[in-house]
């Protein structure tokens, strides 16, 4: 066991602001159904507002089952800010015992479906993203459960009032919480909502349309991000995060040409207004971004974290980022569910000695945890974080 | 290189549906526009090897090249049948839902000249096993983006084993976050989490 010698949430902020820590911290980003699978629960509409509260005591029996971890990505399950904003995204979701494809000991899925036709680009240039979601829409979903638009402050306010139960229990644990706030790239909101082979056809085929809705959607996803944060508040890390879900505009899917026209102004633009207002971005990068790397460069410094799930080089990123931006990551999820714990020793001391060398680094899982991650390995995890010295360069 | 495998691996879908109707029209056979268009596609694989593609370029080409057998398919069925060509399987497994990678791969598996049985999504062991038996396919590819997929590929492995055709088929299974320990658990013969290596993987297969 290593001597500690800072608080769990000063050890997190330790590594956002790249200084140094007495060790690497580590902060899993919670599935709703890991949690729940390990009490051996049926995982059937976990996202119900009656299960949001018997999720959150069984990721804190979870905590304390484990002796303890010291950040949180998100402090509660349903912290979508911009409740319009990112609602189209989640229209999408299949949810265990909802939809009867869905396996009641699985995660939640994204189903490819058509939500918006090439004719809307026209309406949401017109209105932007906010106006143009409740214009097209009647009704949201949201978590497990749908809502009429016209009661969307009412349910907006239970998300929010379930954020703060668990942000508040987490705070009294001494955990960190990193971000009060989730939201995507506004990219990824079209590519969810048009398809992804749909809107990948729509870049060659009407890009300046493309473009011109991009312009009109990304200021309502920067004021839901600020929106968000008034609502959620300023966590005990002493800094308001928002955790921004990007994954299909990374170098695995398109070329840089594509990358610089349609993804990276708005993600640059979103992090550089939320910096200017003290909001640190978790940049949530599912798939491969390695090619995309030397942009984060251009980013505010110590105002990010590159939270990586495994498919990209995150050694590269070190090499890259290093005294630029905190990581996040990368315990891939099949070493989670079908690893041994010897094998997560090997790659969580691998991830320490060369991406926690000296600062700037979170140990914690790609994605989010997998419901089947055995326990054993999920506790190796943590273990490892506690237990194993972080290299110095000096 | 022929003028129309060109502005396929151009991505140039105007002028391809151009030069089809022009081809259609004149002397060349709908037989020989496909060998044109999977010449078109062989560029496309190459170029995405070679990291000047990317996987939107594979959907583009892919698109175009569905778009396109449609045109040609009433001439091609009055053309002399193809040669006999290799049979694959294809689905996303039992409980999966995913279609994006198992798409591509059915697409680009159609323009490399395969005949593809493509089952959908959320596929359960046994109608991969009909398949098989019914079409005698050598090839079976499962696709899935979860980690409670890898049991139903396992799941399906076994099927497969128990209907007597393992040493008939190969297997291969695909996803964002399949590994080497993953085809270890399933027992499939490879695995990859590139759709156009995974393509490569089937070709290799069915040369023998």
């Amino acid at each position: 066991m290593i001597k500690e010698t800072m608080t769990a949430e000063q050890r997190v902020l330790a590594a956002i602001n790249l200084e140094p820590y007495d060790r690497v911290p580590v902060a899993p980003h919670p599935s709703v159904e890991f949690p729940l699978a390990h009490k051996g629960k049926s995982l059937a509409v976990t996202e119900s507002p009656q299960r949001w509260d018997e999720f959150l005591h069984d990721w804190l029996d979870l905590y304390d089952e484990v002796g303890g971890w010291d950040g949180v990505t998100i402090g509660g399950r349903a912290t979508w800010a911009g409740f319009t904003t990112t609602a189209g995204g989640a229209g999408s979701m299949r949810y265990p015992g909802q939809d009867q494809r869905v396996d009641t000991a699985g995660s939640v899925q994204f189903e490819e479906r058509e939500m918006l036709s090439a004719e809307d680009y026209d309406d949401i240039i017109k209105l932007g993203w906010a106006r143009f979601v409740e214009t097209k829409f009647s009704h949201i979903r949201r978590g497990g459960f749908i809502t009429s638009v016209s009661n969307k402050a009412t349910t907006a306010r239970l998300l929010t009032d379930q954020y703060l139960r668990s942000r508040d229990a987490w705070q009294k644990r001494g955990v960190g919480v990193i971000a009060g706030v989730m939201s995507l790239d506004p990219q990824m909101a079209l590519s969810l909502m048009r398809t992804f082979p749909q809107f990948t056809l729509d870049l060659y085929r009407r890009p300046d349309k493309v473009q011109a809705a991009l312009d009109a959607m990304v200021d309502d996803f920067i004021k839901d991000g600020i929106e968000g944060m008034r609502l959620t508040g300023i966590s005990s890390t002493g800094i308001p995060g928002v955790n921004v879900a990007c994954e299909r505009g990374s170098g695995e899917y398109y070329n840089l040409k594509i990358f610089e026209r349609f993804v990276w102004p708005y993600i640059k633009k979103m992090v550089e207004t939320w910096a200017a207002a003290g909001i640190v971005t978790t940049l949530h990068f599912d798939t491969n971004w390695t090619l995309n790397l030397p942009y984060l460069k251009e980013l505010p410094r110590k105002m990010c974290i590159c939270q990586l799930d495994s498919k990209t080089d995150i050694f590269k990123a070190k090499e890259i980022l290093k005294d630029h931006m905190c990581i996040m990551g990368d315990v891939p999820p099949a070493l989670s569910s079908h690893g041994t714990p010897e094998q997560m020793e090997a790659y969580c001391r691998k991830l320490i000695d060369v991406v926690g060398r000296d600062t700037g680094f979170i140990l914690s899982n790609g994605c989010a945890v997998p419901p089947d991650t055995k326990y054993e390995n999920f506790k190796m995890m943590i273990d490892t974080a506690r237990n194993y010295p972080p290299s110095r360069s000096s | 290189m022929s003028e129309l495998a060109e502005a396929l691996a151009n991505l140039e879908e105007d002028k391809v549906k151009e030069l089809i109707k022009k081809e259609l029209e004149g002397s060349n056979g709908a037989l020989s526009i496909l060998d044109e268009l999977r010449k078109g596609m062989d560029i496309v694989g190459t170029r995405y090897k070679k990291g000047e593609y990317f996987l939107s370029e594979l959907i583009v080409s892919g698109e175009i090249f569905k778009e396109s057998m449609q045109t040609i398919e009433p001439a091609l069925k009055q053309s002399a049948p193809p040669g006999k060509m290799p049979k694959v399987v294809i689905g996303t497994v039992k409980g999966d839902i995913h279609n994006i990678g198992k798409d591509i791969v059915a697409t680009l598996l159609k323009g490399a000249g395969f005949e593809v049985y493509d089952l959908g999504i959320d596929v359960p062991p046994q109608a991969f096993v009909d398949k098989l038996v019914e079409t005698k396919a050598g090839v079976l590819g499962m696709s899935g983006l979860l980690t409670p997929s890898f049991d139903s590929m396992k799941a399906t492995v076994e099927a497969v084993k128990e209907a007597g055709l393992r040493d008939k088929v190969k297997i291969i299974i695909g996803g964002g976050v399949v590994t080497k320990l993953v085809q270890t658990h399933t027992g499939a013969d490879a695995f990859t989490d590139d759709a156009l290596e995974g393509v490569e993987a089937i070709k290799r297969f069915t040369k023998g």
